[in-house]
């Protein structure tokens, strides 16, 4: 991981909205609605950080189809456990994702084609 | 071993010396079952992410491996019908799969 990366990750560890997104979406895959409606913020702040969270493989997106036809997405949180290890001079930060589920990573990469 | 053809002796020789029904049988198996593993891993895509595209899928692979196996054992052990009958009842199936397969390329937002 480079050191830009590490800043961004520290970033977004720091910044309230992004940890109220992350906590909200672990329970249970959300919708931009729902999580501005749990983090009490506005629809394009949870957009703004939903992609940085994206951008960084925090969060699962899903497709979802309600009943008039309308596609949404819906986000859960991949994101584990952060590690930071200060040792000799140096700092290491590793970073811990949930695997996804095979069928979801399937439906994925079929609906891309 | 004499006697028998060429193609035997080769499948005998290879196939740690089970007959070729047996091979035939155990290849099949195989097949099958990993063709239920692909499919029922479709068929979760499908209830996980509400995707009609993989319900299609799930049942094009099932149709291509699974159901040809199951269904051609049964009829040739469940009745006296002849090997032409067979081979149609796995003809058809693939047609079925190969349907379905045609039928989850469409997207739901295309008309």
């Amino acid at each position: 991981m480079t050191d830009d990366e590490d800043e961004e990750v520290l970033a977004l560890l720091d910044d309230e909205y992004a940890r109220r997104i992350l906590i909200a979406a672990s329970e249970e895959p959300m919708s931009v609605d729902r999580l501005t409606d749990r983090c009490d913020a506005s629809p394009p702040t949870i957009y703004r950080r939903i992609e940085r969270l994206a951008d960084q493989g925090f969060l699962d997106e899903y497709q979802e189809l309600d009943p008039d036809g309308h596609h949404y997405k819906t986000y859960s949180t991949r994101l584990e456990r952060v590690a930071i290890e200060i040792a000799e001079g140096s700092m290491e930060m590793d970073v811990y994702r949930r695997d996804e589920d095979p069928a979801d990573r399937f439906t994925r990469l079929f609906e891309d084609l | 071993m004499t006697g028998t053809g060429l193609a035997t002796v080769a499948l005998e020789t290879t196939v740690f010396g089970l007959d070729e029904a047996t091979t035939i049988f155990l290849t099949g198996l195989t097949s099958a079952a990993l063709g239920t593993v692909v499919a029922w891993t479709a068929y979760r895509g499908y209830a996980r992410n509400d995707s009609r595209p993989m319900l299609f899928l799930a049942v094009g692979i099932a149709f291509l491996t699974v159901v040809p196996f199951v269904s051609s054992y049964a009829v040739d052990w469940g009745t006296d019908a002849t090997d032409a009958t067979v081979l149609l009842v796995v003809t058809v199936s693939h047609l079925f799969g190969l349907l379905a397969i045609v039928r989850s390329f469409r997207r739901p937002d295309s008309t």
